[in-house]
């Protein structure tokens, strides 16, 4: 294999169009982070490649080291997740979390926990129930949060640093996690949570959530909200795929001037 | 390094999709070489295009009158409505002689990653058009990717509420392609669209 060309394991996690038939790819590698890369002829209708360069396929890809952008030069898909593709809030949830890992990961360097992580909650979100994807979907921001070291802290008052435990607790932004009722007043950005929402949250740093705790559909819908404000503090950038989940959370209403039949 | 008139023009075309600095400069002095009609042809045809051409009040195709021509036809069948993504895809479904109903042209497809919402796209007019016309089934004939299973999705949603049938233009391997080189993707969608002979 010569110098400028290498393999890599990778999640696509966007694909925007290029040119005449061309993909502009970004690419959630194991070995080397974030990658661009383009995929020539990819969006004609023969193309070998068409099918493999949907977002959330997972591929084993042979990339040509270009001088701006690489070449996607062969893909041999790995794994899919068809699940995803069968439920709206599912796909969406998907590409929350798709969107919060462009802004984390790094390019050029190794990203073996984001990859892996990613993949795990992927596979979780293609398998669940509508009624539980908000659980399943904070769970994954927030440990994927925590692989970059992003987090918020859930576990102590981020003024005093003395530990929260069984205890209404206020949620800073700015100061990055929860804060003791008694050092809320001195955040001016505080939200003042329960002793529910702040258990849940508290769940949010295990491996996995309790059976019992993905049906809180409303406590987790909730806690989304919050997580958002962090990561948009954090990134200093808008999460766009919200505003679509926010109307997958929302009962079905048709808009006016359309009346059933 | 050019002068001023060529530079102007080889910067505009450049600025067309797909045109890089080489073919905006090889466009240019192609041009030039032309006769001069040629040119003012060229600068004519834009200058029409741009003033004439607006959307149908209907279907939101691209047309130089209000309703289109295809909305005027009077032998088309109003109780289907196919439903895509640009004017582009209304052409090439055309172009089969197939489909005898009418379109909708949404404007592009939901895309939450680029900060596309279904607020951004025709999906209002649509919803309006299928609670008052008398339509039995609206054809989702949008592309197989993410941003369209999304759209799809969100489009039947709302769309089944109202009542018609919903359905779907069909996937999987393009006539005369060869199975064995089909991607996974593909021939998985192909065997779940799969139809009794």
């Amino acid at each position: 294999m010569s110098g400028k060309t290498y393999r890599a394991t990778g999640i696509n996690l966007r694909r925007m169009p290029l040119g005449e038939s061309d993909l502009l790819m970004t690419i959630l590698t194991r070995e080397n982070g974030l990658v661009r890369a383009v995929a020539r002829g990819a969006r004609k209708a023969n193309a070998r490649i068409g099918g493999r360069t949907e977002q959330f396929v997972v591929n084993d890809l042979q990339l040509y080291r270009g001088r701006s952008l690489d070449q996607l030069t062969q893909a041999e898909s790995l794994r899919t997740f068809p699940g995803l593709l069968q439920d709206l809030g599912r796909l969406t949830a998907a590409q929350y979390l798709a969107e919060g890992v462009l802004q984390e990961a790094a390019e050029g360097q190794p990203q073996e926990d984001l990859y892996d992580l990613l993949l795990v909650h992927l596979e979780r979100l293609a398998a669940t129930p509508s009624h539980q994807i908000a659980a399943r979907l904070v769970h994954g921001v927030y440990q994927l949060l925590a692989v970059g070291g992003v987090a918020p802290e859930v576990h102590f008052c981020t003024v005093s640093h003395r530990p929260i435990a069984a205890e209404s607790a206020g949620f800073s932004v700015e100061a990055g996690g929860l804060v003791a009722l008694e050092c809320l007043s001195h955040e001016r950005a505080g939200f003042r949570l329960d002793i529910e929402q702040v258990a849940a949250l508290q769940l949010l740093a295990d491996a996995d959530l309790t059976p019992a705790s993905l049906d809180w559909n409303y406590l987790w819908i909730g806690l989304e909200r919050l997580l958002r404000r962090h990561i948009e503090f954090h990134f200093d950038r808008p999460l766009r795929a919200a505003t679509l989940l926010e109307m997958c959370f929302e009962p079905l209403a048709v808009p006016a001037g359309a009346s059933p039949q | 390094m050019y002068t001023r008139p060529l530079a102007r023009l080889i910067e505009h075309l450049q600025r067309l999709p797909g045109i890089g600095p080489k073919t905006a400069q090889r466009l240019a002095f192609h041009l030039l070489r032309r006769p001069k009609s040629e040119a003012l042809q060229l600068a004519q045809a834009l200058v029409e295009a741009t003033e004439q051409i607006g959307v149908c009040s209907r279907c939101f195709n691209l047309s130089a009158e209000d309703p289109c021509d295809i909305c005027r036809q009077s032998g088309r069948q109003g109780e289907m409505i196919c439903v895509v993504a640009e004017p582009r895809d209304l052409v090439a479904i055309e172009r089969t002689r197939e489909f005898k109903g009418h379109y909708h042209v949404l404007g592009g497809l939901i895309n939450p990653m680029e900060g596309i919402g279904p607020e951004q796209l025709r999906i209002k007019e649509l919803l309006q058009r299928v609670g008052t016309d008398t339509v039995k089934e609206v054809i989702l004939a949008i592309n197989p990717s993410t941003e369209g299973e999304m759209t799809t999705m969100y489009l039947s949603k709302y769309v089944k509420v109202l009542g018609p049938r919903v359905t779907r233009i069909a996937f999987g391997l393009p006539v005369g392609g060869d199975l064995e080189y089909a991607d996974e993707m593909t021939l998985a969608r192909a065997l779940e669209g799969r139809r009794e002979i």
